[in-house]
């Protein structure tokens, strides 16, 4: 039992600390151990699992029954900090806890780490094959898109009674990017991403293999499968077999660009889209989210309103310490949103004199101030051509004295003068 | 320039206020230029009769004026006299010699369409307002009579007041004080020379360009055929305002003594040098002679041996549309500062405004003349709503208003064209907002802003706008004039495409301009439509229309009663919102 190929232990990044025993633990084969019967353990738990994690029993056993958890473990890799330390924010009591035989509980999370699909311990025996292609096609069941993910993560976080949705689907996306970045950080990752690229290479066909490196290369810039065709002079047949084979493999997947809506775009799955593909902070799946943004301004320019001054840095603060938005946002993207009200007319830019409302900022400080339309907050002022029908028609270029369109004939005035 | 719908509309006003013929002489006058009588004729098929009318009503009005082109003039005659004498015996030597064109033939007096003359006719109804709450509803009656008849004497202006009413004496006095009151605040102004000689020749630079120079040029427009003969025509600061030619434009002490018939008292040499410096205003301006100037001169040099009494019978006079236009634009300047900061910069600003006013050689000034703290702050407590105010309140307020530092002299001066920009920003985005939405608008006032070329996705992050949309919001902008765009082509690895973006204002407030030409335009045809459909309205009398009789036939004629008066009150007073708008553009 076991893989063919030679496994190297997997040690510890810079930024963990563990017991001595835990590391000595690791040093060990665990190809060794014996391994636990899926089935036979979901039978013994009184309690139903979701589907997702139901061949996962080994990481309950670990993690408890927190199938938040559970997922968390599915969809992010083991390497990142921020995850392990919210895996240990998220795990249940210590007793219900059930350390895997000949494993301490300060080594858990490396134990489970151990058992990651990515890795190459210890899944084969959970499988009857023994060819590489098919653990391969076990490794692409058992990741989730992205989409799913997030789907999953919303589904589990409490009811829009407890939080709102603005939160949760903000929670969702602070934590994608979470794991957007977890999967891209670390030594550790590198190193065994390599053996990964290398397991995974021998086992595609050749247009497989250049299509596959053509798109890794791209990293999170993905490529439009047209300039596949161009640039690796494949077939249209081969590329688009290539692709369907590369897809089902969960090798690459196929991301929106906001660019270009229509055309198929892809990327290494391990990569998280950038800004030029998705479109930046404010876009969700290639389109742009008016109603975060507005809500996020009303909040803004509400508390604007209440002071007489306000700085970016004023407006972030008071947003963490009132806690009004439960994900945390950036100075950059409190930036575009204080910059978007000044557009809209609804603040103006000042900047600091040192005297007056602006005693307790410094001098030459970039500040904002609610602007009080026309004498009436909040009542824009109409201007003079705006105010009558030829200052809005759009067809004022088509309009004359005596032509088919004439201030005589014309709809908008009979509208306007209709009292 | 002026625009297509700016020719259409005052052609429009012309109409409505004298008749399809003398629109016909006006519209030829703006599509061919400035004509002489032979040619207007030849181009307007009318009678010669009917042509001659037409320029004297419109030259009556203020819209036309004549001058003679001074390159048809073979003869230059410089002034040299060493006193009155040997300058008499000159001008009548030279009167002798006929000015003749190149070809020997007389030199032929032009016309010139005055446009923004034609315009202010629009708005009377606001220079009366002026007039009756700066001086009193006498001055605004005086004034009413001005801008009726074009150009009056006082004499007529007398006879127009005391016309059918008893006690004229009482009424004439009246008349008199308004008149000097209206002159005093500079409202009404002498009439300017009938045929003023212009040059119409461009000047050449006068100096090369040093090489390697870093001071860049500042561009200015050559001055425009209009401007020079506006310039030729008005009559010098010291007789423009002045009640008669023996005063060197203090109306102050006319208006103060008895001038119902001057007394040749005082310095008979005063008048001689007045009449000197008359006559060298007349004769250097003009650079040559003209029979007209020559009969001025002559009629001064009389009235001077004849004592000289007040040409109540000769001298002209007409609404001074200069000042009027200054005193609007003060108070848009006022009012747009009381909106942005608060009253007590308002304040400040027109205490400012009205020290310098007296100054000011143009109306659309830059910056406002330098004044020192301690004068603003004197001008500022002897207003209603400064006397409370501090020292240290007007400083502060002098920064608001974008006065930081002080210029050199320690004085302050304010920066009158970012206000003026700033209304008009305001103005074509108000457009913007209604025409296009809210996501083009922040589209236009990024663009606005940043004053350079940004390119079409820079855009759509700064503006936080849908990638997607950005590019059809920016081509429909683009499309209706209110953008600039400009392809750039990077051929590096892959060639690439990017359009740029922005907002060129000068060209964009011509635009804008012009639609709002094309909308007056539209609001009076309309106005005129909706009379012409009621018009049997403004004949029925007045008891049918009394709201007590409850028969259905009155009921529907009182409601078609209420619907045109609500129509043209809702018009006028919209035209005349536009109005502000026209003038902020074109005037300010």
């Amino acid at each position: 039992m076991g893989p063919d190929w030679p496994v190297e232990p997997v040690r510890p990044g810079p930024g963990r600390s563990l017991p001595k025993a835990a590391h000595d633990k690791i040093g060990e084969k665990p190809l060794n151990r014996p391994m636990l019967d899926p089935i036979a353990f979901a039978a013994e738990r009184s309690d139903p699992l979701p589907p997702f994690v139901a061949v996962r029993e080994v990481f309950l056993r670990t993690v408890g029954s927190n199938p938040l958890l559970a997922v968390f473990f599915l969809a992010r890799r083991p390497s990142s900090i921020e995850f392990v330390l919210l895996a240990v924010v998220l795990s249940p009591l210590p007793s219900s806890r059930r350390p895997l035989e000949g494993k301490t509980d300060g080594a858990f999370v490396h134990q489970t780490m151990n058992k990651w699909p990515s890795s190459n311990l210890g899944y084969s025996e959970w499988f009857d094959d023994q060819s590489g292609f098919q653990n391969l096609a076990c490794l692409s069941r058992l990741t989730l898109t992205q989409k799913q993910q997030h789907q999953q993560l919303c589904s589990y976080i409490t009811s829009p009674a407890s939080r709102p949705g603005l939160v949760a689907s903000g929670l969702c996306r602070r934590l994608l990017g979470l794991a957007g970045m977890s999967r891209l950080q670390g030594s550790s990752s590198s190193l065994k991403r390599k053996r990964e690229l290398a397991l995974v290479s021998d086992t595609l066909t050749d247009g497989e293999r250049v299509l596959y490196n053509l798109i890794l290369s791209k990293r999170d810039m993905g490529i439009w499968s047209g300039d596949m065709k161009r640039e690796t002079n494949l077939p249209d047949n081969v590329v688009k077999k290539s692709l369907k084979l590369l897809q089902s493999k969960g090798l690459i997947k196929e991301v929106v660009n906001i660019q270009n809506k229509a055309r198929k775009h892809y990327m290494a799955a391990q990569f998280e889209p950038s800004k030029e593909i998705t479109g930046g902070d404010w876009y969700s799946e290639g389109n742009l989210d008016k109603e975060l943004i507005n809500a996020v301004k009303s909040v803004c320019l509400k508390y604007i309103s209440r002071q007489k001054v306000v700085t970016c840095d004023g407006v972030l603060e008071w947003s963490r310490k009132s806690g009004v938005f439960t994900a945390e946002v950036s100075n950059q993207q409190i930036e575009e949103i204080l910059r978007t009200l000044v557009l809209d007319d609804e603040i103006i830019e000042v900047k600091s004199t040192g005297y007056g409302d602006f005693e307790n900022v410094p001098v030459g400080r970039v500040c904002y101030k609610c602007k009080s339309k026309g004498g009436v907050r909040g009542e824009p002022k109409d201007g003079a051509m705006s105010s009558i029908p030829c200052g809005v028609c759009p067809r004022i270029n088509f309009c004359s004295p005596d032509g088919i369109v004439s201030p005589r004939t014309c709809v908008y005035y009979q509208k306007w003068l209709d009292f | 320039m002026v625009s297509q719908y700016g020719f259409k509309f005052a052609i429009h006003l012309i109409t409505n206020h004298f008749g399809k013929i003398v629109a016909k002489v006006c519209e030829t006058l703006f599509r061919k230029g400035p004509l002489s009588l032979g040619e207007i004729i030849r181009s307007t098929e009318l009678t010669p009769e009917q042509v001659k009318n037409s320029l004297l009503v419109l030259v009556q009005h203020n819209c036309v004026q004549a001058y003679v082109p001074a390159d048809q003039c073979t003869i230059a005659f410089p002034p040299l006299f060493s006193n009155f004498f040997m300058f008499a015996i000159e001008i009548i030597l030279f009167s002798v010699n006929v000015v003749r064109g190149e070809d020997g033939s007389m030199a032929t007096v032009e016309y010139l369409a005055l446009f923004d003359n034609i315009i202010h006719r629009l708005r009377f109804p606001k220079f009366l307002e002026i007039a009756k709450h700066q001086l009193d509803d006498e001055c605004e009656k005086v004034l009413d009579g001005l801008l009726r008849d074009g150009r009056l004497t006082l004499k007529q202006m007398v006879e127009r007041a005391v016309q059918g009413k008893e006690n004229p004496g009482a009424i004439e006095a009246v008349v008199r004080e308004s008149f000097h009151k209206l002159l005093k605040a500079h409202y009404i102004e002498r009439c300017p020379a009938p045929e003023p000689v212009v040059s119409t020749l461009i000047k050449a630079e006068s100096a090369p360009r040093k090489r390697g120079s870093k001071m860049a040029k500042k561009f200015e427009a050559p001055e425009t055929i209009e401007q020079r003969v506006l310039e030729a025509a008005v009559p010098g600061e010291a007789i423009r305002f002045a009640v008669t030619a023996y005063t060197l434009g203090n109306a102050d002490r006319e208006a103060k003594s008895d001038d119902s018939s001057m007394v040749n008292d005082g310095d008979n040499s005063g008048k001689f040098i007045v009449i000197l410096c008359e006559s060298l205003i007349y004769v250097t301006k003009f650079y040559c002679t003209h029979i007209s100037s020559m009969i001025l001169i002559f009629l001064h040099f009389f009235t001077w041996i004849q004592g000289g009494i007040a040409n109540e019978g000769s001298i002209l006079w007409r609404a001074n549309f200069e000042e009027f236009i200054r005193h609007l634009r003060h108070k848009l300047l006022v009012e747009n500062e009381r909106k942005r900061l608060d009253d007590g910069a308002a304040t400040i600003l027109s205490a400012i405004l009205d020290v310098t006013k007296t100054v000011e050689k143009k109306v659309k000034i830059e910056k406002s003349a330098p004044l020192s703290l301690d004068s603003i702050f004197t001008e500022v407590t002897k207003t209603e709503h400064g006397r409370t105010m501090t020292i240290d309140r007007v400083r502060a307020s002098l920064v608001q208003l974008g006065c930081p530092q002080r210029n050199f002299d320690d004085s302050y001066s304010i920066d009158l064209k970012s206000i003026v920009e700033m209304a008009r920003n305001e103005e074509v985005e108000s457009i913007v907002l209604k025409r296009f939405g809210s996501d083009a608008y922040r589209i236009f006032r990024l663009l606005s802003k940043s004053n350079c070329f940004l390119e079409t996705d820079k855009i759509a992050e700064s503006a936080l706008v849908d990638k997607k949309e950005t590019p059809r919001l920016l081509y429909k902008l683009w499309k209706d004039n209110y953008l600039y765009m400009e392809k750039l082509v990077v051929t590096a690895a892959k060639q690439s495409r990017f359009m740029l973006w922005k907002v060129n204002k000068p060209l964009l407030w011509e635009y804008v301009l012009d639609e709002m030409y094309h909308a007056a335009l539209n609001l009076s045809l309309r106005l005129a439509f909706e009379q012409e459909k009621d018009e049997d309205l403004l004949h029925v009398p007045a008891d049918k229309l009394v709201p007590a009789d409850k028969s259905s036939e009155a009921n529907a004629l009182q409601k078609r009663y209420r619907r045109l008066r609500d129509v043209l009150f809702l018009m006028g007073s919209s035209l005349m919102k536009l109005d502000d708008a026209l003038m902020l553009f074109h005037d300010f």
